[in-house]
């Protein structure tokens, strides 16, 4: 096997046939995930629907905190203004759901662009407090502005489209999120991100523009965000702000990536499965889900900081098969 | 060891199912979840109803009165479909008061329970969820607890159907117990209202409309998010423009907080109004002697003249050692309408309970039920009034079982 080693990130060996091998895999992977709501029974779609969507949410975030470390507690704020976006959009001008959800992806990016200048001076801690301001703020307009239907929110008022469709729309934003996020986490951006991510200060003294840096993991999870709100209003029918800005799609996310892997390539994906899963298991037993996940953040945070898949990892390593390398 | 690396050594050393880890994940999470089918000899019905969450109030009321249904179903035997007896079982599931769990918990009662028919949750926002998903998957769901204006406003329903009360009714009750009582006022009213669906309706819309027509002065008409907790100024604009009459129109908490508020302020109106929030108990328990005198709108009491009325009251309290609530009736009433249309469907096919459900025309535990073409059915409205923790009916005269604290102590 040939290997090429990248300059800029020296560490890191690229196969010249395992990337085609992935992709190959990796297109066999989605035309199965669009060819599944024709074998799934309804159960697993809606399921598989459910699961596409955190998946989603949980790489954007896992973009932001795990590889920027820009721990964004605003993913419902871009969530609900997607979701905003989308219906108006194909209420007030008869758009159809791509059209609809391209739009909430743009309307997410300006809202980074214009948000960015402002959190961008916030580190750390406070930077989180701030995206959750951001979300709250947004809430709170959307309630007071009478053209959202206030605490009523808004009804879309054509058909919608059948669960099947629903879930082919998610598939593509999956593979739109999974291609960014190869893009986004095996580039030369990759190493920069990570670098303004331990630290800032030094990274820019080197030449990394850390503003521009940070801006294009915002811009590009915002946009994520926003799609994932407008499918999800979509599906729903009906949206309303205490639904579509609730703390739950912030704080979702959140415990995904950390259960799956925090700044884990498969964190977000193993941690939405084990997600939803346990939420599908314990649907009867409410009380038992958020105890069991709660339970499980705190053991995983204690004994396995890195989730699900560094434990993973590290037995793998156990057993000698891994080459040593430095922690993400 | 980093990300990188792991791909290195799956892509390296690994064999290539190694590298599908996730893809086993999925599997194997796919496979905990199969979907246990419904019993070929039971009759699923589903609710999803916010057993927690700011809502949790409501839903235990109403997972009560939609239990107590079935099981006395099921005590008498079940129902005959085609002919044989089958139990009716009951399958609730907690939507923690937010809209999209309501929509995937309709989901799934319906595509993993295999429902075959549904009831609904509480306030406009849950209910409207999920009866989206009943509409969308052709599946009868009726429900109560949802405004029927709010509901109206929605869509043309064609598989859902709602008993509950007309806003305008309710909010007509101020002005009409104001004239057949002969209450004395300056007829100057201020208006508070969240602007939620019914808050903008009744508070927004009918109450300034219905004061003018019947020769009140709205002085004041003040709107605010459903959480707002800081009403130190609208009830300052109140008092200082000497309202007699306060109309409020607002969840518990935030209800709780406005008579504090005016109490706090020395401010003294002679009627005060405040819908929704005033109805359970736990807005006396929260204001203790404040609570006295303030008026809410009601359509159930143990004392109205139907059948089961007093009983239901009873059991209620005899079981849980609470306070009985109105919702333990039109969940009760919701669920024995939906089963009295099973019955009489002798089917578990949609289409025929839906038209079964259509046909309902008899006397329940809230009184006489018949839907209309909009699919809704109004209860009879009385005036309740806080009176040291119990609320007896002021108004009107021929259901009154108390008299009116006038004006407010």
């Amino acid at each position: 096997m040939t290997v090429l080693t990248s300059q800029s990130t020296p560490q890191r060996t690229i196969s010249i046939r395992s990337p085609a091998i992935r992709i190959v895999i990796a297109c066999i992977a989605f035309a199965a995930l669009l060819a599944a709501p024709i074998v799934l029974p309804t159960y697993f779609v809606e399921i598989g629907f459910k699961l596409l969507i955190y998946i989603v949410l949980a790489e954007a975030w896992n973009l932001l905190a795990g590889y920027g470390g820009l721990v964004s507690l605003g993913t419902s704020s871009f969530f609900g203004l997607g979701a905003y976006v989308t219906v108006g959009l194909i209420n007030q001008a008869g758009a159809g759901p791509l059209q609809a959800l391209a739009a909430s992806a743009l309307a997410g990016t300006a809202v980074a662009i214009v948000m960015s200048r402002g959190l961008f001076r916030l580190r750390g801690l406070y930077f989180t407090v701030g995206t959750l301001a951001l979300a709250e703020a947004l809430r709170l307009f959307v309630i007071n502005v009478p053209w959202f239907g206030g605490a009523t929110g808004l009804f879309v008022t054509v058909d919608l489209p059948e669960i099947a469709a629903l879930f082919r729309y998610a598939t593509l934003l999956l593979a739109l999120a999974a291609l960014v996020m190869a893009l986004a986490t095996g580039s030369r951006f990759s190493v920069l991100l990570r670098a303004v991510r331990d630290d800032e200060d030094a990274a820019s003294q080197v030449g990394v523009r850390a503003f521009r840096i940070k801006l294009a993991a915002f811009i590009v999870a915002s946009a994520l965000i926003a799609s994932a709100g407008g499918l999800q209003a979509i599906k729903l029918g009906a949206i309303e702000p205490y639904g579509s800005f609730g703390l739950q799609w912030s704080v979702d996310p959140l415990a995904i990536v950390i259960i799956g892997g925090l700044g884990m390539r498969f964190g977000a994906m193993v941690g939405a499965v084990f997600f939803v899963a346990i939420g599908e298991l314990l649907a009867d037993y409410p009380e038992l889900h958020v105890a069991i996940t709660g339970v499980t953040l705190i053991l995983l945070i204690r004994f396995a900081p890195r989730g699900i898949c560094g434990l993973a990892e590290a037995a793998l390593r156990r057993r000698g098969a891994a080459p040593q390398e430095a922690h993400p | 060891m980093t990300t990188t690396s792991l791909h290195q050594w799956l892509s390296r050393r690994a064999p290539l199912a190694r590298r599908l880890v996730p893809i086993a994940l999925l599997s194997l999470a796919a496979a905990f979840a199969t979907a246990p089918a419904r019993a070929a000899d039971e009759i699923v019905i589903g609710a999803s109803i916010p057993l927690s969450g700011p809502l949790a109030g409501f839903g235990s009321f109403q997972k009560w009165g939609y239990s107590r249904a079935v099981d006395e179903v099921n005590k008498a035997g079940g129902i005959a479909i085609d002919g044989k007896k089958m139990p009716v079982r009951l399958v609730l599931r907690d939507d923690k008061t937010d809209p999209n769990a309501t929509a995937a918990n309709t989901e799934s009662l319906l595509s993993r329970d295999k429902a075959v028919a549904l009831l609904g949750s509480c306030t406009p926002a849950l209910v409207n969820a999920g009866a989206l998903v009943a509409e969308r998957k052709k599946i009868p769901l009726v429900t109560a607890c949802n405004p029927l204006e709010a509901f109206k406003s929605v869509r043309k329903w064609t598989y859902v159907w709602d008993l509950f009360f007309h806003e305008p009714e309710l909010a007509a009750i101020p002005f009409k117990a104001l004239r057949d009582l002969k209450l004395e006022t300056n007829k100057k009213v201020a208006i508070f209202h969240d602007n939620g669906p019914d808050g903008q309706v009744v508070g927004g819309t009918l109450w300034p409309n219905m004061a003018k027509d019947a020769g009140y002065d709205v002085v004041q008409n003040a709107s605010f998010p459903i959480d707002n907790t800081q009403f130190t100024s609208i009830v300052a604009e109140a008092k200082a423009k000497g309202a007699d009459i306060v109309l409020i129109d607002a969840i518990t908490p935030q209800a709780v907080s406005i008579r504090k508020q005016i109490a706090s302020a020395g401010y003294t109106p002679k009627l005060l109004v405040i819908e929704k929030g005033a109805e359970p108990v736990q807005f006396a328990e929260a204001l203790g002697k404040l609570a006295d005198g303030v008026v809410v709108g009601g359509y159930w009491d143990p004392s109205f003249p139907y059948p089961g009325a007093k009983e239901l009251a009873t059991a209620f309290e005899s079981e849980t050692k609470l306070t009985s609530s109105q919702h333990i009736a039109d969940s009760y009433a919701a669920a024995q309408i939906l089963l009295d249309a099973i019955v009489a469907a002798g089917s578990l096919d949609p289409e025929k309970i839906n038209t079964a459900i259509s046909r309902t025309d008899k006397t329940y535990v809230v009184g006489p039920i018949k839907f209309d073409e909009n699919h809704t059915a109004k209860l009879p409205l009385v005036m309740l009034q806080w009176q040291s923790g119990k609320t007896p009916i002021v108004w009107p005269a021929d259901r009154a079982n108390g008299k009116i604290l006038f004006p407010v102590p």
